[in-house]
């Protein structure tokens, strides 16, 4: 095949993708005699997101106690119907409050009990304990939003909560949000990326890591 | 004899493109003189007070850094906060003039970094591509077969999913890659598939969902199948009538035959609008839906359910009707109601609540939704489809596919002998052009290796076919043999105008004139061009480009409030809207018509719920309800695309219109003049609909700051002449139900020009038709190429265009006229 450079690029990620499968497929064959364990909870019913949140958190804790994965994503997207909660109305339209008070309200009642349940899957895992660490310790917990204002659809001054993972906790760093220097979020991702083990030094538009934090 | 044109034509470049050629480039230097002036007091490399750097900022590299720098300092500029007081100032219009040259180097400097250098990059297939070719290569029925569903969703530039450099390959993808070959390959060439035609009889009992059945029991003793709910509700009942005593579906792909003994009852239901949500001017339409049955839940939607069949059921009357339906191995057929109610779970409340007196007497405190699911089953009227038996039948003809099977097996039957032959056939047709001995052999060594693991000779020979899709030459759209070659072969050029004009592999036609090395000649280019067009499988053409370009694959990921929009739900107009647009396009292509027509036509296509979403419901039959007709508007206050509800909800958040972003809208997409993003740190607008300030009052306050108005001056006014048009595209003239906020369309562009809503701001458009084809053209182009257009594409585009205008741009000549450019030829 006649490829120039760019087409060598895409050649190469290919190439590297084939690598990349024939490392899993090694990681796997180190499983192939060992049993299945049998599992701690029973199948969880696919319900609606309300009912289902707490037992995909619970799932995931265990999915971590098991190291069955180290990485695990949760979104709390549009199926989040707050009828559910018996809070009338849709969760995407309520999110466009448009100042009116009662949407403002369901919306806070809607998403008290995201946190509730956010907070009740770190308990959890500070509760599980393991060779005098807790899971919490080791694992880095990221809850957040990716916009700060819904109404208005801005992306700057996100809400975001990081718990866990052996950072040092408990203690208020501030950043001058008029400073041209203050650190984007982007930094705290390169330094939770450096902390799970992979040498990086840039994530997106970040300048370094987010100072006095690891 | 060619040059005087050529002449002209680099005449007419030089009046319109920056001179970005030229050693020097005025821009650049005004910029790079403003920050010596107004900046590097405080930025300058030696004192630290400044934290931006900006004395050895060197403005002509492109690279990240210097990119970061300048959006900062306009940032800065427009929020008047640098130079800071006690500095020297800049008057305003150098502030503004300053603002707006940073912008363009800024823009110029994405571009270059962005740039290909006008080539395609190696390019993957797509996910829709993989999914037609695999279909075309295998003669496989993709109705209910999706072999990509895992795959990772493609992402997208400039809302295009099939530009070279974005589409990444990984791990994850190649590992489904496998996957889809392997059960491809299998559905294809199953080890068994039973032919023997069966039958099986439904009645007597049926039991649905745990939902309903106790009602049902109470009710009737289980003896119907009722359907009650649209199959888009959110928590359904009855919305899927499934079939419990066939728990492994049919036993092999084929058609059947589907007999069902049904009526509808209580279209003359004495609820009100109120209590039953549903349109009972229409009769009753039955429809038949896939349902895979290893997924257990047969009562709830499924990933793929597409609408098999429908037709309109009897009021009261009981009778049969007839299906033919393609079923693949362990899918059951489900019965849906397709205009049926939504919200019958909320509906037995209501029913309660409104019309209690409609029950029997003892029954009338009835409390919970059990206890009065069950009251309102038995002695209510809630408007319904009720199956009494169902029959099915088959499969019915086996056979269907068997010429792509003979092309697989090299006859009736599997014959070993010819495997090198058979290997080579499938090959070249799969990589989409002649392969080599070197790419043959690894697949033969592929069948050997798996034969001595003991597998019979056919089983060996799938696995070698296995491996050739995925193999890179499969998996990829082939460069020229040449590295330093900038033409395509013919094989090449096949290759893309099939993926360009059908979204799959090049047809048997095709191919052959590839291998006739005939497809160099521009006239059978171009009748190869106008065939693929006005064929049927050209839909896909204007599907996936409709997509594209107006960002149609968006539809839906921003939903509509479910209270405010409960048509958007109960009439399924998420994909009647998108179908609307494509018979639109598709109606310009068969009629040879000017692409001008997407904003002055008076006309569209709409089956009765879009009928009723405009208000011309009188055009549309009500016994043709679910097709689509051609209606005329009475103004132009509805046509063209503008008016389109696909691209008035496209446009809209879902819950709320914005004339700012269907203003930037209109601007990418139909003006083709992108507008930069705004300052990071400007204020956003924070919508209010309590009713104090209007949208308009908002925006004008956003624009008295001099710095947003060089902006927003250009677009607002295009997205206030649709603020006309509800979030799902209804027409309203109020913002609120209390009739207070009245809406005003109207607006005036920089150039002066006024106008009020659609029909004038179609007009508007109109006299800047060129801005419009050149949009249309550079976008088939990057949908052709599967590139981003450059500026250097310019030329090319300019070419078409003018040779278009006295024919007033007919849309094919305008399709082949692509294919036919040089550009269309090269890598």
């Amino acid at each position: 095949m006649g490829l120039n450079q760019q087409d060598r690029h895409k050649f190469d990620e290919y190439l590297t993708s084939i690598r990349d499968v024939e490392k899993r497929i090694g990681l796997r064959r180190n499983w192939l005699d060992v049993p299945k364990p049998a599992a701690p909870i029973a199948t969880p019913k696919n319900r609606n997101m309300v009912e289902d949140l707490p037992l995909l958190y619970d799932l995931i804790a265990i999915a971590l106690q098991t190291d069955s994965t180290r990485i695990a994503t949760l979104e709390i997207g549009g199926d989040f119907n707050p009828r559910d909660l018996d809070v009338d109305g849709d969760y995407h339209a309520l999110s466009h409050h448009g100042q009116l008070q009662d949407r403002i309200e369901k919306l806070i009642k809607l998403e008290t009990y995201q946190i509730e349940q956010f907070v009740r899957f770190v308990e959890k895992l500070s509760s599980i304990e393991e060779q005098g660490y807790s899971l919490l310790d080791k694992t880095m917990v990221l809850f957040g939003s990716g916009m700060g204002n819904a109404n208005s659809h801005t992306n700057t001054n996100l809400p975001v909560v990081l718990a866990g993972g052996g950072f040092q906790h408990g203690r208020l760093l501030a950043f001058d949000r008029n400073s041209k220097n203050k650190p984007p979020l982007t930094n705290l991702f390169v330094s939770m990326l450096q902390q799970f083990g992979m040498g990086t030094d840039k994530f997106a538009t970040s300048t370094g890591t987010l100072r006095g934090f690891a | 004899m060619l040059r005087p044109i050529h002449f002209a034509f680099g005449f007419m470049l030089l009046m319109w493109l920056p001179p970005v050629v030229s050693g020097q480039n005025p821009a650049l230097e005004k910029a790079q003189e403003f920050l010596r002036q107004y900046c590097v007091d405080c930025h300058s490399a030696s004192d630290s007070s400044g934290d931006r750097e900006f004395e050895t900022l060197d403005l002509s590299k492109d690279h990240w850094d210097n990119q970061l720098k300048l959006q900062e300092a306009i940032d800065q500029l427009t929020l008047g906060a640098m130079p800071p007081e006690d500095g020297e100032q800049p008057d305003n219009d150098l502030r503004l003039c300053a603002i707006q040259n940073f912008t363009s180097l800024l823009s110029a400097m994405r571009e270059r970094t962005t740039s290909t250098g006008g080539k395609t990059v190696l390019r993957r297939l797509t996910r829709r591509e993989y999914r037609n070719t695999v279909r075309d290569l295998l003669g496989i029925d993709t109705t209910m077969f999706d072999p990509t569903i895992e795959f990772p969703a493609d992402s997208l530039s400039e809302h295009f999913d099939n530009i070279g450099d974005t589409l990444v390959t990984s791990g994850y993808l190649l590992e489904k890659y496998l996957d889809a070959a392997d059960v491809c390959i299998e559905k294809a060439l199953p080890a068994k598939n039973p032919t023997e035609l069966q039958q099986w009889s439904f009645k007597e009992k049926f039991p649905q969902q745990s939902e309903l059945d106790g009602a049902h029991k109470f009710a009737f003793d289980q003896k119907f199948m009722v359907l009650y709910d649209h199959p888009l509700n959110d928590k359904p009942e009855g919305a899927y009538g499934p079939l419990p005593k066939f728990p492994t579906g049919v036993p092999a792909d084929g058609v059947y035959e589907v007999r069902v003994l049904a009526q509808a009852l209580y279209r003359d239901t004495p609820y009100q609008s109120d209590t039953v949500f549903i349109d009972l001017d229409e009769p009753f339409r039955m429809g038949i839906r896939p349902g895979n049955t290893s997924l257990k839940d047969m009562v709830h939607s499924q990933p793929i359910q597409p609408l098999l069949s429908e037709t309109p059921i009897k009021d009261n009357e009981l009778a049969w009707y007839e299906f033919r339906i393609p079923l693949d191995k362990g899918f059951a057929p489900r019965f849906t109601f397709e205009n049926g109610m939504h919200d019958v779970r909320g509906s037995y409340g209501r029913v309660f609540r409104n019309h209690k007196d409609t029950l029997p007497e003892h029954l009338r405190d009835g409390k919970g939704i059990v206890e009065m699911r069950k009251s309102v089953i038995k002695f209510g009227y809630l408007p319904q489809i009720r199956i009494h038996e169902i029959e099915l039948r088959g499969p019915i003809n086996a056979n269907a596919k068997a010429p792509t099977k003979t092309f697989l097996l090299g006859g009736a039957s599997f014959d070993e002998n010819r495997l090198p032959q058979l290997l080579e056939q499938f090959a070249s047709k799969a990589y989409r052009r002649e392969v080599t001995q070197d790419e043959l052999v690894p697949l033969l060594r592929v069948y050997e290796n798996r034969e001595k693991d003991g597998l019979s000779p056919f089983e060996a020979y799938k696995d070698a076919l296995k491996a050739a899709l995925c193999s890179p030459a499969f998996l990829y759209l082939s460069p020229p043999e040449d590295s330093r070659s900038e033409k395509l072969t013919d094989h090449g050029v096949a290759q893309r105008l099939s993926y360009f004009l059908t979204s799959t592999m090049p047809d048997d036609s095709l191919r052959k004139l590839a291998y006739e090395r005939k497809l160099s000649d521009v006239k059978v280019l171009r009748s190869e061009a106008m065939r693929l067009l006005h064929s049927k499988e050209s839909d896909a053409f204007v599907a996936d480009f409709l997509d594209s370009w107006l960002n149609l694959r968006a539809l839906g990921s921003m939903p509509p409030d479910e209270k405010e929009s409960r048509i958007y739900y109960s009439a399924g107009l998420e994909s009647e809207m998108k179908q609307e647009t494509r018979l639109f396009m598709r109606d310009l292509i068969a009629r040879n018509a000017s692409a001008l027509e997407f904003l002055r036509a008076d006309y569209t296509f709409v089956n009765r719920d879009l009928a009723k979403l405009y208000g011309v419901a009188d055009q549309v039959p009500v016994a043709e309800a679910e097709k689509f007709h051609r209606v005329r508007f009475a103004d132009r206050e509805r046509g063209g695309l503008l008016g389109h509800a696909s691209i008035l909800t496209v446009s809209a958040n879902g819950i709320e219109t914005s004339p700012v972003i269907r203003g930037i809208w209109l601007m990418e997409t139909v003006l083709g003049t992108p507008v930069p993003p705004p300052p990071d740190t400007v204020p956003a607008l924070d919508p209010d609909i309590r009713g104090a300030v209007s949208i308009r009052e908002q925006l004008a306050k956003h624009r008295e700051s001099e710095a947003c108005n060089q902006c927003h001056r250009k677009f607002d006014p295009l997205g206030f002449a649709l603020e006309g048009f509800d979030p799902i595209g209804r027409k309203r003239e109020y913002y609120d139900i209390k009739r207070k906020n009245k809406i005003d369309t109207s607006g005036v562009l920089p150039g002066g020009d006024r106008f009020s809503g659609l029909a004038e701001l179609n007009d508007v458009l109109l006299k800047r038709e060129e801005f419009f084809i050149r949009t249309v053209t550079s976008r088939l182009y990057s949908h052709a190429l599967g590139r981003r257009i450059e500026p250097a594409d310019r030329s090319a585009i300019d070419k078409i265009i003018s040779q278009l205008k006295d024919s007033r741009y007919p849309l094919p000549e305008l399709i082949v006229a692509i294919v036919t450019s040089d550009l269309f030829q090269k890598r």
